[in-house]
C-alpha cells in the first residue's frame, strides 16, 4: 500500500496547475472565430470596401455599425447550434427538413461558392498582374498549387501561414491616419445613417457590403469549425468571445479600407477600374511600394480563401447527402467529393483564364450574390435554432430573433428593390 | 451488405410486394367506412428485430398540424392501395405518441440521419426505406436506401430522370443500381439521452472490428458518438478506445461516460500504455478521480506509467509481458503462457530474468515450439540483451527495433532490471505521421 501510495503521489506525466488550465481551456477553444473573419477578408470582401470607399467616399460608413451587429448576431447563432447540437449546419438541415428542401439549398450554395472561387482566383490574377506576372501562369499555377496541397493534406500548416500573414491587414488602418482623414466627419457618418438611394448601383453596393461581411458559406464553415473542435455547451461561453472578436476585427479592416479608400480615391475622383487603382489607396503609407503592398495583401487573402472555400463547400455537401468525405479518403471512396472539388477549382480557374475577363467586377459581383443568398441561410438557421426539441433552453431570445429576422426580411426587401430598379421601375422619390 | 436489384420489374417478388417509404408518405388514409382520415405520416417499428413488423401508423388529420392519430398496423387492410383502407373505425381512433421506448419512428428518427452499415463498416445517410408487404395487415422493414436512385426518388425526378437516361443508354449503369442495405445489417446513430432504446439495436454494431468501430464514431457528430459507444460493452469499448486516433475524442469518450465506474472499468480492460496516454491527456482530477476508482493493482501499473513522457521509452512501454526464469524448463514454460494467455496482449515474444529481474535473454514463440519440453530455458533462449532505457526517445526505439528486426523490445533501467516491453505497433504510430494525418480533415 505504501508503494502505491508513492506511486501516486510521484510526479505525473504534464501537471497542469489550475491557472494554466484555464488558459489553455481558453486557447483550445479560440479559432474557429478569429478565422472565420480573416477569411471573411478575401478578394472579394477587399474589393467590395475598396470600391465602397472609391465610389461613395464615406457615405456608406454608417452601413457598418448595423452589420456589423448582424454579423456578431448570425455567427454566435452558428457557434451556439454547433456547441449545442453537435452537427453541422448542412447535417441539421437534412435532418429536419428532409431531402428537397437540402438539395435546392445545396444548389444555391455551390453555385453561391462557385461565384466565390471565380472571384479568389480573379483575386489571385489582379494581384499577380501588379507584380507583371500574367494571369494565364499565375491562374493555373495556383490552382494546381491549391489542388495538390489540399489533396495531400499538408493544408493546415499552410493555414497557419496564411493566417499569419493576415496581419498584413493592419496597413489600411495606418494608411487611413496617414490620409489626415478630417475625423468629425467620418465619425457622423459612421453613426448617422444616410437616405438610401434607389438606383441600382447603390442597392447592389449595399447588397454586397452585407453579402461580403455575412457571407452564407461562412455559417456553415463557423458551425462545422466549432463541431469539429469538440466545443460543447459548457465551454461554449468562450467560444463566444472568440466569435464576437473576430466579428469586430473584421469589420474594423473594412472601415479602415473605407475611408483609405474614401480619402484617396474618391476625394481625388479616381474610380476603381483595376487592381492598380485600388492599390493607390496605400500610397500615403508606402509611396510607390503601395501597389506591391497591396498586392502582396490581395494575393494572401486570395490564396487563403481559394484553399478553404471549395473544400469546405465540399464537405457541406457531402454531409448534406451522405456521400463520403474527406482527404484522408482514397479517390474510390470518396469520388463526389474529388470530383466536386476539382470541379470547383478547375472551372473556378477557367473562367478567369477568358480573355478579357472583367476580374474586379467579378469580385465585387459575387459578393452581391452572395446578399442574395444569404436569407436563404438565415431562414434555415432560424427556424433551426428556434426549436427546442433540438436546442433545449439554447434558443434564440427576442432580441436575436428580432436582429435576425430583420436582417433577412431587409436582405430580402434590398434584393427586390435592386431586381426591380434594374429593370427600370421606378421606385419613391429617386 | 449492399444489393443490387435488377430493374423494377423485380419488385413484386414472390412473397408479397416491395414499397417505398417514400411513396407511401402523405398518402391519404380512409377508415373502414370510407371515411377520410388524413394523411399517413410516420411508421413505428421495434427495435432489435432482425425483421420488424410496421407496429404503429400515424395519420395526420388535415388542418390539425399539433395532433397524430394512431392505428395499429395490422389494423390496415391494404398497403398497397390509395387512399389507405383501415380495417377501424375513425372514432376508434386515438392521438399519441409512440408505443413504448424499444420503438423508433421511422420518418422522425430514421428517414435523412445517418446510420452505421455494419457490412459495410461506415457511414451511410438513409435517402429512403423499402417495405416488403408480407401479405395485406402486415409490412416489414427490409431495406434502407442509400444510393443515388433513393436521392433522386425522394426529389420526385425519378420517373423523368429515368425516361432521360434511357433515350441516352438503355443500358446505363444508374438505371439498375439499386443500393440497398438489409436491416439488420443498420445500427442507427440515436441520440437517446436515455440510451435505453440503443441497447436493443447496437448488438449488430459489436459485429464491426474495433478499428473500424473507431473509424465510424470518429466521423460521427460528438452526440451520436457518445450514444453508440455507450451502449457498447466494457470489453468493446476498452479496444474500440484505444483504437481511436484523435486524444481529444477519446478524451470526450471517456469523460462523457456517464457512469465513472464503467469508465474506470474501461481503463483497467486497456493496455495499461494505452490507459496512461488518455489519463495524461486528462485535466488532472478527473484524471486522479478515475485512478482513484481503479483496482489497485491496475492503478499502480497506470500509475508508474504516466510518469514517464510520451515520446520516450518509459512512455510508449507497457508493463504487461511474460517474463520467465531461467531455470524453468519448456513444458513449464508452456503451462504458464496457457495461464496468462487470457490476460496478456502481445504473445509472441518473452523474457528471461534472474532473480533480480536482470534480464538475461530472451524467447519466442518459434523457439519454443522448436526445443524439446525438457530443455531448460536458459539453453534455448537467444543470449542477447538488447534492450533501451526508459528516457530514450521515440525514434531510437524506432530504430533499434528496425535495426534488429525484432518483434518488441525490452525497457531495462540503469539497475539492469526489466521493466516494461515496447511492442513495433506501439512504436510505429509514434513513428508514421498516420495519426496525425487523420486531424487533417477540416
Amino acid at each position: 500500500m505504501e508503494k502505491e501510495a508513492a506511486a501516486l503521489t510521484g510526479p505525473l506525466r504534464k501537471p497542469r496547475a489550475m491557472g494554466w488550465r484555464r488558459a489553455l481551456l481558453i486557447l483550445a477553444v479560440i479559432g474557429p472565430g478569429i478565422i472565420t473573419a480573416n477569411v471573411d477578408n478575401d478578394a472579394g470582401g477587399i474589393t467590395t470596401y475598396s470600391l465602397a470607399g472609391a465610389q461613395y467616399g464615406t457615405r456608406m460608413l454608417w452601413t457598418l455599425l448595423p452589420i456589423t451587429l448582424a454579423l456578431i448576431v448570425v455567427q454566435e447563432m452558428s457557434a451556439r447550434m454547433g456547441a449545442v447540437t453537435g452537427k453541422g449546419l448542412a447535417d441539421l438541415i437534412r435532418e429536419n427538413y428532409g431531402v428537397k428542401l437540402t438539395f435546392y439549398l445545396m444548389i444555391t450554395l455551390l453555385l453561391a461558392n462557385y461565384g466565390n472561387t471565380v472571384s479568389e482566383f480573379a483575386g489571385v490574377a489582379a494581384s499577380l498582374e501588379l507584380f507583371g506576372v500574367s494571369k494565364f501562369v499565375s491562374v493555373p499555377v495556383a490552382a494546381g498549387a491549391i489542388w495538390v496541397l489540399v489533396v495531400r493534406g499538408t493544408y493546415r500548416i499552410v493555414e497557419r501561414i496564411f493566417l499569419v500573414a493576415c496581419v498584413i491587414y493592419f496597413v489600411y488602418p495606418i494608411s487611413a491616419f496617414l490620409t489626415h482623414p478630417p475625423w468629425g466627419q467620418v465619425i457622423k457618418a459612421t453613426v448617422v445613417p444616410e437616405k438610401i438611394q434607389f438606383n441600382a448601383g447603390y442597392l447592389g453596393m449595399l447588397i454586397g457590403l452585407v453579402g461580403t461581411t455575412i457571407a452564407p458559406w461562412m455559417q456553415f464553415y463557423l458551425q462545422s469549425s466549432v463541431v469539429e473542435k469538440g466545443i460543447r455547451k459548457d465551454r461554449y461561453w468562450i467560444s463566444r468571445w472568440d466569435v464576437i472578436v473576430g466579428c469586430i476585427v473584421t469589420d474594423v479592416v473594412a472601415f479602415f479600407i473605407i475611408i483609405a479608400c474614401a480619402f484617396t480615391l474618391h476625394s481625388r475622383g479616381v474610380a476603381i477600374n483595376d487592381a492598380a487603382d485600388a492599390a493607390r489607396s496605400l500610397e500615403p503609407l508606402a509611396g510607390r511600394y503601395a501597389s506591391s503592398l497591396f498586392a502582396a495583401g490581395l494575393l494572401n487573402a486570395s490564396l487563403f480563401s481559394a484553399a478553404i472555400l471549395p473544400l469546405a463547400t465540399v464537405y457541406y455537401v457531402c454531409e448534406a447527402f451522405g456521400w463520403e468525405a474527406g482527404v484522408d479518403k482514397k479517390y474510390g471512396e470518396a469520388k463526389a467529393f474529388y470530383g466536386i472539388y476539382t470541379a470547383m477549382i478547375v472551372l473556378g480557374a477557367a473562367v478567369v483564364l477568358l480573355p478579357g475577363f472583367p476580374l474586379i467586377q467579378t469580385m465585387f459581383v459575387s459578393q452581391v450574390a452572395n446578399g442574395i443568398a444569404l436569407p436563404f441561410v438565415l431562414v434555415f438557421m432560424l427556424l433551426l435554432i428556434n426549436r427546442r426539441k433540438l436546442m433545449g433552453d439554447s434558443v434564440n431570445g427576442p432580441f436575436f430573433n428580432a436582429v435576425a429576422w430583420g436582417t433577412t426580411v431587409i436582405m430580402i426587401g434590398l434584393t427586390l428593390m435592386l431586381l426591380a430598379t434594374s429593370f427600370g421601375v421606378r421606385i419613391g422619390g429617386s | 451488405m449492399t444489393t443490387e436489384i435488377a430493374g423494377s420489374s423485380a419488385r413484386a417478388t414472390r412473397g408479397g410486394i416491395f414499397l417505398y417509404f417514400s411513396e407511401l408518405l402523405e398518402r391519404p388514409v380512409v377508415d373502414c367506412d370510407g371515411l377520410a382520415i388524413g394523411r399517413l405520416w410516420d411508421l413505428s417499428i421495434r427495435l432489435g428485430e432482425p425483421y420488424p413488423l410496421i407496429r404503429q401508423v400515424f395519420i395526420r388529420p388535415p388542418g390539425r398540424s399539433q395532433i397524430l392519430l394512431i392505428a395499429a398496423g395490422n389494423q390496415v387492410r391494404s398497403w398497397t392501395s390509395t387512399p389507405i383502407p383501415l380495417l377501424a373505425r375513425l372514432s376508434e381512433l386515438r392521438p399519441g405518441r409512440r408505443e413504448d421506448e424499444t420503438q423508433i419512428l421511422l420518418r422522425e428518427e430514421l428517414l435523412d440521419k445517418q446510420v452505421v452499415d455494419v457490412s459495410g463498416a461506415k457511414l451511410e445517410r438513409v435517402n429512403d426505406l423499402s417495405l416488403l408487404v408480407v401479405r395485406e395487415g402486415e409490412m416489414i422493414l427490409a431495406h434502407i436506401d442509400v444510393g443515388l436512385r433513393g436521392l433522386v426518388r425522394r426529389l420526385g425526378w425519378e420517373r423523368g430522370l429515368d425516361a432521360t437516361v434511357r433515350v441516352v443508354n438503355s443500358k446505363a449503369r444508374y438505371l439498375k443500381a439499386e443500393q440497398l442495405i438489409g436491416w439488420k445489417y443498420i445500427a442507427p446513430t440515436l441520440a437517446d439521452p436515455a440510451g435505453l432504446r440503443l441497447a436493443f439495436s447496437q448488438k449488430s454494431v459489436e459485429r464491426l472490428h474495433p478499428a473500424d468501430l473507431a473509424e465510424i464514431l470518429e466521423d460521427l457528430p460528438p452526440a451520436s458518438r457518445s450514444s453508440i459507444f455507450d451502449a457498447l460493452e466494457v470489453a468493446t469499448a476498452a479496444r474500440v478506445l484505444s483504437e481511436v486516433d484523435d486524444p481529444k475524442i477519446q478524451e470526450d469518450l471517456l469523460a462523457e461516460e456517464r457512469d465513472p465506474e464503467k469508465a474506470a472499468d474501461l481503463l483497467e480492460t486497456m493496455p495499461p500504455d494505452a490507459a496512461a496516454d488518455m489519463l495524461a491527456e486528462m485535466p488532472e482530477e478527473k484524471a486522479e478521480d478515475l485512478l482513484a476508482r481503479m483496482q489497485p493493482g491496475d492503478r499502480q501499473t497506470v500509475s508508474t506509467l504516466m510518469r514517464h513522457e510520451e515520446d520516450t521509452a518509459g512512455g510508449l512501454m507497457t508493463t504487461e509481458m511474460i517474463t520467465f526464469p531461467a531455470t524453468i524448463t519448456v513444458a513449464e514454460a508452456f503451462a504458464r503462457l496457457r495461464e496468462a494467455a487470457r490476460d496478456v496482449e502481445f504473445l509472441y515474444q518473452f523474457y528471461v530474468v534472474d532473480d533480480r529481474k536482470r534480464l538475461l535473454g530472451s524467447v519466442n514463440m518459434r523457439r519454443l515450439f522448436s526445443a524439446h519440453d525438457s530443455d531448460r530455458l536458459e539453453d534455448v533462449m537467444a543470449p542477447w540483451t538488447i534492450a533501451v532505457h526508459p528516457e530514450d526517445p521515440a525514434s531510437t526505439v524506432a530504430e533499434t527495433i528496425e535495426r534488429y528486426n525484432l518483434p518488441a523490445v525490452p525497457v531495462v533501467d540503469e539497475e539492469g532490471a526489466l521493466v516494461g516491453m515496447i511492442t513495433v505497433d506501439d512504436v510505429l504510430t509514434e513513428v508514421l505521421p498516420l495519426a496525425w494525418k487523420k486531424k487533417l480533415r477540416l
